[in-house]
């Protein structure tokens, strides 16, 4: 009997134990739990450059996720756009706290867009605040407007498609990347990686407003068929460090797309072999090896082979697709377009010396110890780096047809 | 009918038996000794003058020799099987003639009735007056004759009891579809019916100061582990109680640890799963008055087999079985992630939902935490009303409660709809888990989870699933460590825990035994099971 008792005390003691405990758990509080309708979900910064001590203009796109997909909404707009100047990022997103009711939470945010002004001046504060801030992603995309257009205007614009702007200007992006071929997606590591570049910098995606500035911000602009104001893509902003140099041009974009092994799908337009009409070729696959050589460290030597596969898309010629001679030569041509493009960038960068390929890792890598050698003055030595470029480009089928019926119209006169 | 009927417990109850609250109004266990109307009247005063008790006076006369005899039949009416009575224990007796040269000696007389007239298959000649009495009230029917202090007991146990039907808690779509009655003869043949070998063991006791109840313990001789039979049968003695109506009562008594939500001990009411089980090296407990048997010793992966594995493909089974794993993990983790998701972890979630998510709880009054468990609570409440609703009315109330409740909650904006699908998911996820303690031991934690995930979020969560495994991994059952085959890892023993690997690679029964003997009864576990045994039952004297 004894024994049963001390049973039921050492079980009753532990059970005090456990109230006890259990007890403790509601003295801690809940840490940092918020409830979602606490949150303000940001899903676009936009950093204007103003006048005066606080010298910077925050533009939050928060999600109305009424509007978007609950019962209640009230026909407002999907998103809306909180604004506050600051002598820094921080400072000027804890600002907005006059305004916004709830918890600013930026971890969803999918595009973070600069002004030209901005970046010229110089983003390493910006960036830094990116990479620190424990909510940003870093997989979050980073854009520069073009003069003209503030960031303030393309984080209010409304698109037709997708009602967050925010997210579909990432998707407008990928796809571009993905179908075009004259840019690429550029995350906040990319920036903070492009910014680490010797005597280099990041390459960042351009953005501009098809049409008025102001009207796509406004619910009106969505009850046109032809947006009167669109975000598209512009060419590609070059920085060196941390300060934009220039815009470069289409071919040039396409040059760095090349380079930067980043080439999915892309047309090129050459004129026919044999009646000079336009003939549209489209990558199917491409892949870019970057060699360096370092055998002469005063000279060094960047090699490009480009490897690219293509499909015909647009005849207009009344060429014979299956004459291999043919082929051949718009092969041939088509190298030459490509050379010429990925020449210019180059070019380019060598006259702003400004690396923005990472010729320099390529040569680390190839030789470390030429490298440290050459790697104080690597500013002075990169404008005279001798480039080769060897494409290769296959052209591998013409879709659904070889000649196009205009073949057989020609033959009868 | 096939019955077991060991007499060698007489003297093991005995020590039961033996209290002094029984003995005070009864004259012990002395032998049935004197005259008959003395002993009736014996009878009849310890069982409270029960009109049940049948007392059937009979004469044994020789025509030829005069001689005559008082004799008497006494059986509880209802309990035994009055057919046989009359047919076979009567008309024996009315026939039989008692020889000169033994009417002397009762003792000859009362053997020569049971050898030369009975017409009987199963009785025994007893001398003592408990095993007398115990017999009466199990349906037995003892004959008395008059100055002999012997009584013969003739096995007439009978009476009603349910028939063998489907079983309704362990379902299956194929595989037997009989199951476990109250009538612990039935269940033992309901086995040995499977397994037809000599090595297939069966001992049995009584326990219960009370009720007497019958309690077999059935195993393969040869494939079990001698160790644990001999552990499961002293653990079994050492049970004081004074009744045992269902096979729970003893689990508790005899199971390894006795504060944890999980079961240790595995119990199921289908003799397929119960011969599998034995074929497996494992003991069978049996206990008269239920339909649930017990296994021992079990592991925690035996609550996710089905008997429904072995009877499809072994490629669908492990689908199946996935299946019922994933259930569990959702049936904990399904409210508590959700809570921690949406209250800490924002940024987890996919950007649209988020904001359908956000666009759900505009306007909702309560936090998560609160939301869920208003949820959860209604949810045990239905279910809880739905076990015990009369069948005519069960239908309403869950049409009440599912539908109109849950749609109701939602459009009164009080509940969020996402919050009523995790809820909803986790109550059918309860259900696909095939043993029902192990349901209510998830339902249980839920909780649990849902409390940290509601304060700390996945760090809480993380921490609770940390401390839940090591609980897990604490736990025996007799001696066996209750994770295993996966924690202690065991190869061999992979082949049925997530896996049902196909028949043929799985070993034969008995060397399947053997190794599992030889696994589950590894040595540093060995010194623990006596440890355990004697630490966490609170029954031991």
């Amino acid at each position: 009997m004894g024994k049963n008792r001390s049973h039921w005390v050492e079980a009753l003691r532990g059970l005090l134990l456990l109230i006890c405990l259990f007890g403790v758990l509601f003295l801690t509080g809940c840490w940092d739990a918020k409830e979602l309708n606490k949150r303000a979900v940001v899903s676009g910064i936009g950093i204007d450059l103003a006048k005066g001590e606080e010298k910077y203009l925050v533009s939050l796109q928060i999600i109305i996720a009424d509007e978007i997909s609950g019962k209640i909404g009230r026909g407002a707009t999907p998103t809306t756009v909180y604004q506050a100047r600051g002598k820094t990022i921080i400072d000027a997103i804890r600002n907005t706290s006059r305004k916004v009711p709830r918890l600013v939470s930026p971890a969803q945010a999918r595009m973070i867009v600069m002004s030209e002004d901005v970046a010229r001046e110089g983003v390493a504060g910006i960036v830094d605040f990116l990479d620190r801030d424990s909510d940003i992603r870093l997989t979050a995309k980073v854009y520069v407007v073009k003069r003209g257009v503030s960031a303030g205007d393309i984080v209010s614009a409304l698109t037709p498609i997708g009602k967050i702007t925010g997210y579909a200007l990432a998707q407008k992006t990928d796809l571009a990347s993905q179908e075009l071929g004259e840019n690429y997606s550029v995350e906040v590591d990319d920036v903070i990686r492009g910014m680490l570049i010797p005597e280099g910098g990041p390459v960042l995606n351009g953005l501009t407003i098809d049409g008025d500035v102001k009207a796509g911000g406004k619910k009106s602009s969505l009850e046109s068929s032809i947006s009167p104001g669109m975000v598209q893509l512009y060419r590609m902003a070059v920085f060196k460090g941390d300060k934009m140099q220039l815009w470069l041009s289409e071919e040039e974009n396409r040059g760095l797309v090349w380079i930067k092994n980043k080439m999915k799908k892309s047309v090129i337009v050459i004129p026919s072999p044999k009646d000079g009409g336009d003939i549209s070729l489209e990558v199917m696959r491409s892949r870019t090896r970057m060699k360096a050589s370092l055998n002469d460290p005063e000279h060094p030597v960047i090699r490009f082979s480009v490897m690219t596969q293509f499909s015909i898309r647009e005849v207009n010629s009344n060429i014979d697709l299956r004459n291999p001679y043919e082929l051949q030569t718009m092969e041939q041509t088509v190298q030459q377009v490509i050379q010429k493009q990925m020449q210019t960038v180059v070019d380019k960068a060598q006259s702003i010396k400004c690396d923005m390929f990472t010729f320099s890792e390529a040569m680390e890598r190839a030789d470390p110890v030429q490298w440290k050698k050459i790697k104080n003055k690597w500013g002075q030595i990169f404008p005279r780096v001798k480039v080769e470029y060897h494409v290769d480009a296959v052209i591998r089928n013409s879709q659904m047809r070889d000649r196009s019926f205009k073949y057989y119209t020609n033959s009868e006169q | 009918m096939l019955r077991n009927r060991s007499r060698k417990p007489a003297s093991q109850h005995r020590g039961s038996d033996e209290k002094p609250r029984e003995q005070g109004t009864r004259q012990g266990n002395m032998p049935p000794l004197g005259e008959l109307k003395e002993i009736f009247e014996r009878i009849r005063q310890e069982t409270g003058h029960s009109p049940d008790i049948i007392i059937r006076e009979v004469e044994l006369k020789d025509a030829s020799t005069e001689i005559s005899l008082a004799a008497a039949v006494v059986f509880l009416n209802g309990l035994s099987n009055e057919k046989s009575i009359n047919h076979f224990v009567m008309e024996s007796l009315m026939k039989f003639k008692p020889d000169e040269e033994v009417i002397s000696d009762k003792r000859r007389l009362m053997e020569s009735l049971l050898k030369h007239s009975l017409s009987f298959g199963e009785a025994i000649i007893e001398n003592e007056w408990n095993d007398l009495i115990l017999a009466l009230l199990s349906g037995d029917t003892v004959v008395l004759i008059e100055g002999c202090d012997q009584v013969l007991i003739i096995g007439t146990q009978g009476g009603e009891w349910r028939s063998v039907t489907e079983p309704s808690s362990q379902l299956v779509v194929r595989g037997p579809k009989d199951s476990f009655v109250e009538s612990i003869g039935t269940n033992i043949s309901l086995i040995r019916r499977r397994i037809k070998n000599p090595d297939l063991w069966l001992e049995s006791m009584k326990i219960g100061s009370v009720t007497h109840t019958h309690v077999a313990i059935m195993y393969l001789e040869g494939v079990v582990d001698k160790q644990l039979v001999k552990e499961i049968k002293r653990r079994l003695k050492d049970i004081q109680i004074d009744g045992v109506l269902e096979s729970a009562y003893i689990e508790e008594f005899i199971q390894d640890a006795t504060f944890t939500p999980f079961p240790t001990v595995f119990n199921t009411e289908r003799p397929d799963v119960a011969a599998g089980n034995l074929l497996e090296g494992k003991v069978v407990l049996l206990v008269d008055g239920t339909p649930f048997v017990l296994v021992l010793p079990t592991v925690f992966a035996q609550f996710f087999q089905s008997p429904e594995d072995y009877a499809q493909r072994s490629d669908i089974s492990l689908l199946m079985r996935l299946i019922r794993y994933i259930s569990f993990i959702i049936l904990l983790l399904g409210p508590s992630v959700y809570i921690a998701l949406t209250t800490f972890h924002y940024e987890m979630i996919p950007s649209l939902l988020l904001v359908n998510f956000m666009a759900q709880r505009e306007g909702v009054p309560f936090p998560a935490f609160i939301e869920a468990m208003l949820m959860e609570i209604t949810f045990e409440i239905l279910r809880e009303a739905g076990v015990r609703m009369p069948r005519a009315i069960g239908q309403t109330v869950s049409i009440v409660g599912a539908l109109i409740l849950g749609q109701a909650v939602v459009e009164a904006g009080i509940i969020t709809p996402i919050m009523v699908i995790v809820v909803a998911l986790t109550g059918i996820a309860s259900f696909a888990i095939p043993a029902y303690n192990l349901s209510i031991a998830g339902r249980l934690f839920r909780f649990y989870f849902m409390v940290l995930g509601g304060m700390f979020g996945f760090y809480g969560i993380t921490l609770g699933l940390i401390a839940l495994v090591a609980h897990m991994n604490s736990l025996r059952s007799f001696g066996v460590p209750y994770l295993s085959p996966i924690s202690p890892f065991v190869l061999q023993s992979q082949k049925d825990i997530i896996f049902r690997f196909p028949m043929w690679m799985q070993k034969s029964p008995d060397q399947s035994g053997n190794k599992q003997e030889k696994i589950r009864v590894a040595e540093e576990v060995l010194p623990q099971r006596k440890d355990s045994g004697s630490d966490h039952n609170p029954a031991k004297p």
